[in-house]
């Protein structure tokens, strides 16, 4: 005698429908850009610590003129120790610690009047990845896949690389659904006293006792099971979650592995990335992830760098820094150019705030949130372009100002989004990722 | 529209006559440069610093000073700190470069002239536009209303199944028949202590159900009420309404070693039955409670713990930012936690929604402010804001407190007075470099190191009574100086607006008056666990209704405002809450009339006709399958395996631990309690931003806010989890193992076992075909042909054991 649960477990899976509307409106993504966007992914480089502007990509001339001279609060304006220099057609001035990426002057887009409101790194993080410091909102990347959807349902939308410790709100998606929030891979490391990065890796992704052509007959029956779960009809639409993780883990484990393996870059690609050099083989990594990433179909990829605090060493430390970074980023820049990726990709280079033109050291600046610089590339920005400006010492942005919720209004607008109107109705209210702020800088578009 | 003052205006007189101006003018000329160019870049809003909680921007701030007094005494120099400072002849050496001679005779002669300063802050008033009249008004919603007893129109022989019964017949639907006896028990296990019944258990039960499915039903309730286990399952609940956790969060994540206390305290509450009313009162205001023994005070001073163990940025440098923050932490858990009212939002503006006038917020604020809250938190110099903790009455030390004998205590001693000398001669060493116009990290360095030594050592005698037994230390409150709230315009500290008297939200009603020199902490708990409020009563028992059947009768369950979802039953609700009250706030009465009624006997079968009226389900015409929440799910998985240890562990993993904030032992400490802990999830540490990783995967609510309902996805993470984790894979080698010792070499008899532990059930005859393929496929595989032969058979076993666990049906209940 066939029992009832004998034949729903026989009958055809994989296609039978009951009629049910499985989609739950509420949790979906809105999935519809509000205009046609001009970037389709984004790659940001989060550079923790707050990185000085006036040594970077704010040129000041002023400032050498000073040098030694009292500034306000009555300390020693401190000059910049590194040279600038006109660099690409667009003659943007960037400073001699990027050889590299000085050479991709005509891709930057430089926001030079940056401000916030927060003088502290752990608060200021949070309002620029989240627009708000005190309470638990959605990131930015869970907002974007929020209002664009996924493009490649076997990798995760938003993957933020090797987070630090206790930053999971920058990547978080408070009370958006968690399929929006990102997806961590990796930890970043303390090794030798400093922030490092181990070689990111996700959790749980291979099985390490069983043979892969067992584990797919051992997912099989899994399945097999959850689908007669599923027609017995007892049970809860939920039940085509399970299904879907499953087969998602399982695309997962086919996938990241290859998109990990950066073994199948050639030679000169990894030595673009600078992964052949030792100060820059970890963020080149991260950054040739990215690509590798984005060109898969990941809609927003986070990258973080550490240990931007300069206080004393200014000289030695910036540059070690610098040299960690260069090689990496401009060779994201020029690949991602020479795959045609670049004009629909947003790639975001920032940091918290900025830091004094003064010096209390000597040998350091410190904490200036009111004035710093940020530059987006590609992604239907204005290359060799600079916006906004600080005033000539760069204490403090003076024109072009953007906040983090203009900063957080112009990415969504680039994506084709309108921040007033990408909200979430959550306790009752509709949220935004701006709240009631935010000014789109329209003249960085292109 | 009329605009409403909440209190009247605070006039300041700018003109003082001639002599003022004078004064004025010497300050204008002389001291409002000298401030600017030498102080106000460490004490001032402008720059949004306040070093040592000083603020030189304002006459106040200058008058009050900072932490360690008033900067200026007017006319009489010697008192005023800031003299000192800028002379270099105390404590403070400010600024860092001295002044020059001539700013600093400046200095004397405005002190000593009364220092008469022109930087009064023309006081902000903030306004309300929420009238009385809109007040009253809205008093009107639904959920402000006192409950009303309503009989159902339907005549059933439980009220409960009528009002359920009202709302089918209503929507055309109609109930769907009871449940099958073995679901029904893994229901109610489930559901009442969190743990699946074994399938003997669920056997028995079927027979009494057969003979008589009423009866069968309340004695498998009263017993499961009984359990000691029911408390770990509804205190687990409740701790997430309490947003409990072992650490402080954010980027600063400090341990909290004794939070445990409070975790065992609401354990023991739940499973005592402790009156729902109490039990709040306790939580809010137990310091001040008056109680008849140490023991009992002891206990309700734990409970407090309830208002510290929130998250806290603990680096924040503004002193009156983070106690704002922590006041605003505390009014949001009280009022959203417990009455469902969003009260925080009117901390900014008037409550956009609701009839709370922002001065309602700060009524509420003075009540908190006037209290002190302990939470300890390690020694570090970026621990900018770390507290004592509270001394219990009686000796309950710590499982991991541990005695220091004589000797050692002299050892101590001898090094705190050497830490001491270090320090002074640290700072002495800086002092020197400075004259020297260096400025050496190493000096700093040695002062950081010297003060935490100094620190440490302070902390480990004192944790000790003179005998060097261990003390006994818990977080909670303690009453401070009753003071009124400043509103903030905006919300912004550096913007305070008028005094508020203390009071409660004037949207609920009225509450008790509160005594000029009482904080209101006691009123405000007396207020909320009152049975005139029209809230917590009805909040409570819609928490329980929807940890019975997924969903609430209200299903936004922290937001009972005008922004929150209408009631499916209201008279339902109603009649529940009244219940309640009159039955003593008894939870287990409660939740005993729920589960002994036909609506929750219901079976969970679909229905597609039923599906396509009411497809949320609203109106009850099944019992919608549920997803195990993380704990349960991990204590099924562990208690299938046999290796569940339900004896309660004394203390936690983050006691032993201590204080700590090192991000590699606060993971170990988690990964570690993953692996070996056997014992229940409630048990295991809960850290912030650190949680055991299978709690984690499994939407375990990460604690930064008061949520009492789970977030239910399905990850990828957890079908990672599932099929790869060491956790798993050793449950179901364990499993393997077990079901192999109890039927040596009968396949089959270990499979059926095996859907018996796990479902509960039976396998079809396909479902143990399908199991026994893959038995066989792993048995045969080249891959294992090294491995003896019962260790291939278990690892066959194991991987089919493995399967069960990852299936959907395992999860669910």
């Amino acid at each position: 005698m066939i029992t009832r649960r004998d034949f729903l477990f026989s009958s055809s899976f994989a296609t039978a429908s009951l009629g049910l509307d499985f989609s739950l409106a509420a949790a979906d993504s809105t999935g519809q850009p509000h205009f046609t966007p001009k970037a389709k992914r984004v790659i940001y480089l989060n550079m923790r610590g707050a990185p000085s502007h006036v040594d970077m990509f704010d040129y000041k001339p002023a400032l050498g003129k000073v040098n030694g001279k009292s500034g306000r609060n009555g300390r020693s304006l401190m000059g910049s120790p590194f040279a600038f220099k006109q660099q690409g057609k667009s003659g943007l001035w960037i400073s001699e610690l990027f050889p590299e990426l000085g050479k991709q002057a005509d891709q930057l887009c430089l926001l030079n009047g940056m401000y916030t409101d927060q003088p502290n790194h752990p608060q200021a993080q949070t309002k620029i990845h989240t627009g708000n410091f005190q309470f638990a909102r959605p990131s930015l990347g869970a907002w974007a896949l929020y209002g664009l959807g996924t493009v490649n349902p076997d990798l995760p939308g938003f993957i933020t690389l090797n987070p630090a410790s206790g930053s999971s709100p920058h990547y978080g998606s408070a009370f958006l659904p968690s399929k929006f929030q990102g997806t961590a891979i990796g930890r970043a490391q303390r090794a030798g006293g400093r922030l490092g990065s181990a070689a990111p890796q996700v959790a749980d992704i291979k099985n390490p006792d069983l043979a892969s052509k067992l584990q797919k007959q051992q997912l099989d029956f899994i399945q097999n099971l959850n689908q007669a779960e599923l027609k017995r009809g007892g049970k809860n639409p939920e039940i085509q979650g399970v299904i879907d993780s499953y087969d998602m883990a399982y695309s997962m484990q086919n996938t990241m592995p290859k998109l990990m393996d950066l073994s199948q870059e050639n030679k000169a690609t990894q030595a673009l990335y600078g992964i052949d050099k030792t100060e820059s083989a970890a963020f080149g990594r991260e950054c040739l992830l990215a690509r590798r990433m984005i060109e898969a179909g990941v809609r927003f990829v986070e990258l973080s760098h550490d240990n931007w605090d300069h206080h004393f060493n200014l000289k030695n430390d910036l540059t070690a820094r610098c040299g960690e970074i260069d090689r990496p980023i401009a060779g994201l820049l020029s690949d991602l150019k020479q795959r045609g990726l670049l004009k629909d990709t947003l790639v975001i280079w920032s940091g918290e705030f900025g830091r004094t033109p003064d010096s209390a050291s000597g040998n350091g600046r410190d904490h200036n949130f009111k004035g710093f610089t940020s530059w987006m590339a590609g992604g239907g920005v204005k290359g060799g372009f600079r916006y906004g400006a600080t005033d000539e010492l760069g204490y403090e942005a003076v024109d072009g100002r953007m906040d983090p919720h203009d900063f957080h209004a112009t990415i969504l607008h680039l994506l084709g989004l309108d921040h007033t109107k990408l909200t979430y109705n959550y306790a009752g209210r509709d949220f935004r990722l701006t709240d009631v702020f935010g000014k789109v800088a329209k003249d960085i578009v292109s | 529209m009329k605009t409403w003052f909440t209190t009247s205006l605070l006039i300041v007189s700018l003109s003082q006559g001639a002599l003022a101006d004078e004064g004025t003018d010497f300050f204008e000329k002389k001291i409002r440069p000298a401030l600017e160019k030498y102080c106000y870049e460490c004490h001032s809003d402008r720059e949004n610093k306040i070093r040592g909680g000083l603020l030189v921007d304002t006459k106040n701030g200058l008058l009050q000073g900072g932490d360690s007094g008033p900067a200026i005494v007017p006319n009489k120099l010697q008192e005023s700190l800031l003299w000192d400072a800028i002379n270099h002849s105390g404590e403070f050496k400010m600024p860092k470069k001295k002044m020059p001679q001539e700013v600093i005779d400046d200095f004397k002669t405005w002190i000593t002239t009364g220092a008469p300063d022109p930087r009064v802050k023309q006081n902000v008033l903030v306004k309300t536009k929420v009238s009385p009249e809109s007040i009253s008004k809205a008093r009107g919603f639904w959920s402000l209303q006192a409950p009303v007893l309503k009989a159902p129109s339907t005549v059933l022989a439980k009220p409960i199944d009528a009002y359920i019964a009202d709302g089918l017949a209503q929507a055309g639907l109609v109930a769907t028949p009871p449940a099958a006896a073995a679901d029904l028990l893994t229901r109610l296990s489930f559901d009442l202590i969190g743990l699946p019944p074994s399938p003997e258990e669920v056997a028995a039960f079927a027979l009494d159900y057969k003979k008589n499915p009423e009866a069968a039903v309340a004695a498998a309730a009263d017993k499961l009420l009984a359990s000691p286990r029911f408390g770990e399952r509804w205190g687990r609940h409740w701790l997430d309404v309490a947003r409990y956790a072992e650490s402080s969060g954010r980027e600063f994540n400090s341990t909290y070693p004794n939070a445990w206390r409070y975790r065992d305290y609401v354990i023991a509450s739940f499973t005592a039955d402790k009156p729902y009313d109490q039990f709040l009162k306790e939580q809010i205001a137990g310091d001040l409670i008056k109680v008849k023994t140490d023991e009992e005070w002891a206990q309700n001073l734990i409970a407090t713990g309830f208002l510290a163990l929130g998250p806290k940025a603990l680096t924040n440098q503004d002193g009156r930012q983070f106690k704002a923050d922590l006041v605003d932490e505390q009014i949001d858990v009280v009022t959203r936690g417990l009455m469902g009212l969003t009260v925080s939002c009117a901390r900014c503006h008037d409550h956009k929604f609701e009839a709370i006038p922002q001065s309602d917020y700060y009524a509420l604020a003075g009540i908190f402010q006037s209290s002190q809250t302990y939470y300890g938190t390690v020694v570090g110099l970026q621990n900018r804001n770390r507290t004592s903790l509270i001394r219990l009455p009686v000796a309950l030390p710590s499982p991991h407190a541990k005695s220091i004998g004589s000797a050692e205590m002299a050892a101590l001693q001898k090094s705190l007075a050497e830490a001491k000398s270090e320090f002074q001669a640290a700072i002495q060493a800086r002092r020197e470099e400075q004259k020297k116009g260096a400025n050496s990290q190493a000096d700093l360095r040695r002062i950081t190191v010297a003060t935490r030594a100094v620190a440490e050592l302070e902390e480990k005698i004192n944790s000790v009574n003179a005998d060097g037994s261990p003390r006994s230390f818990c977080m909670g409150v303690q009453p401070g100086t009753p003071t009124q709230a400043k509103i903030l315009e905006r919300g912004e500290v550096s913007k305070p607006g008028q005094s508020i008297d203390r009071g409660f939200v004037q949207l609920i009603g009225a509450g008790p008056a509160i005594p000029k020199d009482a904080s209101g902490r006691l009123e405000l708990a007396n207020w909320i666990a009152s049975k005139n409020n029209p809230l917590t009563a009805r909040v409570m028992v819609n928490r329980v209704w929807m940890h019975l059947f997924g969903e609430g009768i209200v299903r936004s369950p922290e937001d009972f405002g005008v922004t929150g979802q209408a009631p499916s039953h209201p008279e339902l609700l109603d009649a529940l809450a009244l219940q309640f009250v009159q039955g003593g706030w008894s939870v287990k009465k409660l939740l005993r009339s729920i589960v002994t009624s036909n609506t929750y006997r219901q079976a969970s079968t679909f229905n597609s006709a039923a599906y396509a009226k009411d497809p949320q389900n609203e109106k009850l015409w099944r019992v919608s399958p549920r997803r195990l929440d993380a704990e349960a799910l991990r204590d099924r998985l562990l208690a299938v395996c046999g290796s569940l240890d339900l004896n309660p562990p004394k203390g936690s993993e983050v006691g032993k631990a201590g204080n700590s904030v090192l991000d590699p032992i606060l993971a170990r400490i988690s990964s570690n309690a993953s692996k070996q802990n056997t014992c229940r999830s409630i048990y295991l540490p809960v850290l912030r931003d650190k949680l055991p990783a299978m709690l984690d995967t499994f939407d375990m609510s990460d604690s930064m806010i008061a949520e009492s309902q789970r977030e239910r996805n399905s990850t990828a993470a957890q079908a990672l989890f599932m099929l790869n984790n060491e956790l798993i894979r050793d449950c179901s080698d364990s499993l393997a193992a077990r079901l192999r010792r109890d039927a040596p070499d009968k396949l089959d008899q270990q499979i059926e076992r095996a859907f018996q532990l796990c479902f509960l059930r039976a396998p079809s005859s396909l479902e143990l075909s399908g199991a026994k393929n893959l038995y066989g496929s792993v048995l045969r595989d080249a891959s294992l042909k090294d491995f003896k032969d019962p260790k291939r058979e278990t690892t066959a076993l194991s991987t089919v054991c493995q399967a069960l666990f990852a299936t959907a049906e395992f999860r669910f209940n």
